[in-house]
Parts: C-alpha cells; sequence; structure tokens
C-alpha cells in the first residue's frame, strides 16, 4: 500500500470518510432498534451501534493515519522554519 | 425521587474541596507562568511544544462544553438512546478525521512559516489581507455569541447545581474571574495543563457518578428493563420526531465537521510539536468522545424513568436531579466540581484565543509591536474581552443569542473554503472571499426567518449553504484569474515534498 501516490491516498483516506458517514446515515438499520436483543443485557441497539461504531472510527483513524499520513521528512521543517518572513499574510 | 440533603456547598467540607480546586488551578497557572517566556509564540502557543497527552487533553476538554452534560442530557431525556448517535454519532469519526485533512496541513504550514491563526495560514497562503481580514471578522462574529453562551450556560449549570446558594451573575463572574487568573499569567500554557487537570477531573468524575447513579437505580438491567416496560419509545429512533432522517442527516453538518474551524481547537492543533503527537491525538479521540456522551445519553434517559414528567427545557436540569435525588449530599460537591471543570475548560481556552486573534491579526498587522509588547496587549485585550463577555452574559441581549443559536453552522460552512484552500491548486482569493460571503448571508436569511423554509428543501438551513459554498468556490474561482505560480508553489510544492515521499511515516 506504500507504494500508492499521494492523490491515491487520500482518495483513499476519503474513501474511508465516506464508509463511515454512510454507516452513521444508516436509516436502513433502525428497524433493527425494535428487534435486536440488548446488548449485555441494557444496551439497546440505537446505543450499542455507537458504541461499535466509536471502535470501528478507531481502527478507521489507524487506517487513515497509516495510509496517507506521512511525517515531514527529518530536518524539512527544522532547515526552512528560518525562512518565516513573520506572522500575518504570508508576507 | 427520594431526597437525601441539601447541597453541602456552604459546609466545611464543600467549601473546602471547592477551594482546593481552585488553588490547584492557580498553582499550575502560576508555575505556567514562570515558565513562560514573554514572547508571542510562548504566550500564545505555549513554543509549538504541546507533547500528545497535552494536546489530547486541551483538545478535549476545549471540545466538552456544558452542553454535553447539561444540554445532551436533556435532549437525551426526551429523545431517548437515539440522541447519542444524532449529536455525536459522526463526530466520533469525522472530528478526527478533519485534524488529519485540515489539522495537519496547516500545522506544517505552522511549523514552516510560523502561522498560528486560519487567518495566517488562509490569508498567507493566497497572499491576501482581504482573506485574513475575512475569517478574522467571521470566526471572532461567531465566536463571540458563542463565548458569551458558554458563560451563561456555565452560570446556570453552577447555579442550578448548587441548588441556588450561588446565583447566577456570581456563578458567571465566579467563572470567569478564575479562569482569567491563570490564563493572564500564563498564557496558552496556562490553560493547556489546567485542561489536563480539569478534563481528568471530569472524565473521572463522571464515570464514578454513572456507576453511583447505577447502583442508586438498582443496576443497568433493571433501568433498562424499566425503560423498556415504561416509556418504550426511548428505544427506537424512528419513534423520536427529533431525529427524524432528514434532520439525523441535516445535523451531521452542524455539530460535527464545525469543530476543527472553532479558532481555539484550530490553534492548539498548531501548537503541537510534531507529526507524531496529532496521529495520536486522533486515535485517542474516538473513544473519548463516545464514552463522555455515552454517560451523559445513559444520564438522560435514566432520569426520564426515574424523574418523569419534565417538560421542555426542564429536562436540562436531569443530572442535578438525578444527583440531588438519589445521591449523597457529597455528590452534588463532586458533580459541582464536574460541571466547574467541564465549563471553565472551555471558556479560558475561548478567552485566550479572542485575545490571540485580535493581537495578532487585528493589531499586529497595523501597529508594529515587539513579541513582548504584544503578550501585555494581549494580556489587556484578554480582560477587556472577558469583562465585556461577563457584562453581556449577565445581559443575555436577545441579538447575541439568536446570533448564537447558529454560530455552529457558521463555522462549518467555512470548512469547504479551509479545505479548498488546503488542497486545490486552483483556489483564489476571488473564491475564497465569495465562498465565506455568500453562505454566510444565505445562513442568515435562512436562519432569520427571512427566506421561506421550503428553500432548504426540507433540510437545515447547514446543508444548502455548506453546498453554496463549494459551489461559490468552485465557480468564482474558475471564472477569475489563476493564482500566481510561484504563489501556489509555496504552499504545494512544499505539500509535495511531505506528501510524495515513498513510505509515509507510520506511528
Amino acid at each position: 500500500m506504500n507504494r500508492l501516490n499521494a492523490g491515491a491516498r487520500l482518495g483513499a483516506a476519503s474513501l474511508i470518510a465516506l464508509i463511515m458517514f454512510l454507516l452513521h446515515n444508516s436509516f436502513w438499520l433502525w428497524k433493527w432498534d425494535a428487534r435486536a436483543p440488548f446488548l449485555f443485557g441494557f444496551m439497546p441497539f440505537s446505543f450499542s451501534y455507537y458504541i461499535g461504531y466509536a471502535l470501528l472510527a478507531t481502527l478507521a483513524m489507524g487506517l487513515v493515519v497509516t495510509l496517507a499520513w506521512p511525517d515531514p521528512p527529518a530536518g524539512l521543517l527544522e532547515q526552512e522554519h528560518n525562512d518565516k518572513k513573520g506572522v500575518g499574510t504570508g508576507e | 425521587m427520594t431526597k437525601k440533603g441539601l447541597a453541602p456547598v456552604n459546609s466545611v467540607l464543600g467549601f473546602s474541596i471547592l477551594l482546593a480546586y481552585v488553588l490547584v488551578l492557580l498553582i499550575i497557572g502560576g508555575y505556567g507562568a514562570r515558565v513562560t517566556r514573554k514572547t508571542r509564540e510562548d504566550y500564545f502557543m505555549a513554543g509549538r511544544g504541546l507533547g500528545s497527552i497535552a494536546v489530547f487533553m486541551t483538545l478535549f476538554a476545549t471540545n466538552i462544553t456544558a452542553f454535553t452534560i447539561i444540554g445532551h442530557a436533556g435532549f437525551s431525556y426526551h429523545a431517548g438512546y437515539g440522541a447519542y448517535g444524532y449529536v455525536i454519532g459522526w463526530s466520533i469519526f469525522i472530528t478526527p478525521f478533519t485534524y488529519y485533512l485540515i489539522g495537519y496541513r496547516s500545522w506544517l504550514l505552522g511549523k514552516r512559516y510560523g502561522y498560528a491563526t486560519q487567518p495566517q495560514v488562509f490569508g498567507g497562503i493566497l497572499k491576501s489581507r482581504a482573506v485574513s481580514l475575512l475569517f478574522l471578522f467571521l470566526l471572532l462574529y461567531y465566536t463571540l455569541p458563542y463565548l458569551v453562551v458558554s458563560i451563561i450556560g456555565g452560570g446556570l449549570a453552577f447555579s442550578t447545581i448548587s441548588e441556588g446558594l450561588v446565583p447566577y451573575w456570581p456563578a458567571a463572574a465566579i467563572i470567569v474571574v478564575v479562569s482569567l487568573l491563570y490564563t493572564v499569567p500564563a498564557g496558552m500554557r496556562g490553560t493547556v495543563w489546567t485542561d489536563i487537570f480539569q478534563g481528568a477531573l471530569f472524565m473521572v468524575i463522571s464515570v464514578l457518578l454513572l456507576f453511583a447513579l447505577v447502583r442508586a437505580l438498582g443496576g443497568f438491567s433493571a433501568i433498562t428493563s424499566r425503560i423498556a416496560a415504561e416509556q418504550p419509545a426511548l428505544l427506537q429512533r424512528a419513534l423520536s420526531p427529533d431525529l427524524a432522517p432528514a434532520n439525523w442527516f441535516s445535523f451531521s453538518f452542524i455539530n460535527s465537521i464545525a469543530v476543527v474551524v472553532f479558532p481555539q481547537i484550530f490553534i492548539r492543533i498548531m501548537a503541537a510539536r510534531s507529526s507524531r503527537n496529532l496521529k495520536q491525538v486522533t486515535l485517542f479521540y474516538p473513544a473519548a468522545m463516545a464514552l463522555i456522551f455515552g454517560i451523559s445519553t445513559l444520564l438522560g434517559v435514566w432520569g426520564a424513568v426515574s424523574i418523569p414528567g419534565l417538560v421542555g427545557k426542564d429536562s436540562d436540569n436531569i443530572v442535578p436531579l438525578l444527583i440531588s435525588g438519589h445521591l449523597s449530599p457529597l455528590w452534588t460537591i463532586l458533580g459541582l466540581l464536574m460541571i466547574l471543570a467541564i465549563v471553565k475548560s472551555s471558556i479560558d481556552s475561548q478567552l485566550l484565543t479572542v485575545a490571540h486573534l485580535v493581537t495578532d491579526d487585528l493589531i499586529s498587522p497595523y501597529i508594529r509591536i515587539s513579541p513582548e509588547r504584544a503578550v501585555l496587549w494581549g494580556r489587556i485585550i484578554l480582560v477587556l474581552f472577558s469583562a465585556a463577555a461577563l457584562c453581556i452574559a449577565l445581559a443575555r441581549p436577545a441579538a447575541i443569542l439568536a446570533i448564537a443559536a447558529f454560530a455552529f453552522s457558521g463555522f462549518s460552512i467555512m470548512l469547504p473554503v479551509m479545505i479548498g484552500v488546503l488542497y486545490w491548486r486552483r483556489a483564489n482569493q476571488y473564491g475564497t472571499c465569495a465562498a465565506l460571503i455568500l453562505p454566510a448571508v444565505m445562513l442568515h436569511l435562512w436562519y432569520l426567518g427571512i427566506l421561506p423554509g421550503w428553500t432548504t428543501f426540507g433540510l437545515m438551513p447547514v446543508v444548502p449553504a455548506f453546498f453554496l459554498a463549494v459551489i461559490t468556490l468552485v465557480a468564482v474561482s474558475l471564472l477569475t484569474p489563476a493564482p500566481a505560480a510561484t504563489l501556489k508553489e509555496k504552499t504545494f510544492g512544499f505539500f509535495a515534498r511531505v506528501f510524495e515521499q515513498d513510505e509515509p511515516g507510520l506511528l
């Protein structure tokens, strides 16, 4: 996966975001609010779904970090920080 | 409901606990002031040296407001378990994702060119004073009412949970004054270090509170069985009018995507020491958000069967009512500490951010001031804005409250511009200005009732305004001259050196 170019990596991150958006707006699953048993005996589906969603979100962010979040090359920021020309509008 | 005792705020124990809490804040603030150098970068940005725990705790504590425990629990009281997904579901993922999408690129530019705020980053990329000033105006325009509402919410919560012993106006004043006592001398270091303390405090108390109430109400399964028997509608999202799919979908565009646009959040991202720190924050965030809002949801829904019959905004008092009705008086003090920690960790960040924006982006570009003078200006502005915000919070003018009602939406519709400028080489200053102004005007026309409701196609106004921002940015940028190649190279050439490496850096 590390052979992907920057555009493909950003595309993969965007696809992950789209899937998470669809899983959040998953109205077709709402019928399970009335049918699914309580998780651990007290969590209805409308609540436990988002416990699972939070776990998935952590995994999804881990994937985004791995795929599409490179660290700056060593020395890039330090070397060029001296180019800073003051606060404001980039002057 | 069984009342087990009055609030012991005026007891020796209660007063001692509150005093110890304030003393800890002052000690942290005092130490922060000793190590803070008198430079703009150190005072407003903690020297851009925040580690993973510091960035995570300050972002999280700043993000969590009185709404989490007061407003969200009250909403859950009426809407049921579905309130959890409605309010925070999408945020659990998209908030950390926007820290990557917007935060990391902005942070890179901050490290490279010294930018600290949105006016500097986006005005700097496009080399446009107009873009910079527009960002500044809109951020202040939406942040100030939001700040005032935060003070009002904090004051009311403080007064409610002390059972009226501390009236609203001194409660609001105490919150602001105590925040200033450590923020003025220690700047961002003071707010970040106290955020670590206050964030840990409110998380621990909220978890303990959950288990104390579970015990008092007969156990997890007993409460849920009671809800299923007495108020089954609270179990199903489809039965709650508040959670209609159009509202659910629309809300994805308000609460969740606005967070990275809040200047107090954006500036804290810019203060991270390294890329690795930001990555770790995005991995901690989903569980922390899920936990605190999960507790608030459960308390609200449990309140619906344990203290039924609350109407409208009366349900916002459900957590204080559960505490006073079911727990020992000591819990009133702990509940008060939790509310104070939540409220103050947001308000101090907002106050410092307003002072930072005014000093750096309104005064510095026009008046040459030394780094030491900038800190002095910042402190004076911090005190003046705090006094003004407190006065407005005490007067509660309708106009400010009306703007605050759609401040979140106002922040949200700035997101397309931030993404466009950071990712699209063709975005120019004309498109950016138009995409900031036009959707903001339309948002006002919709929220103030000047345009008829059908023009939003049954959705909340933020949705069409959001897509209007996208269309305006693209159309106006394409119809006007492209930015100079050298100007864009400064940003995109730099990004290419980071993002087009063969091996992305892992954790």
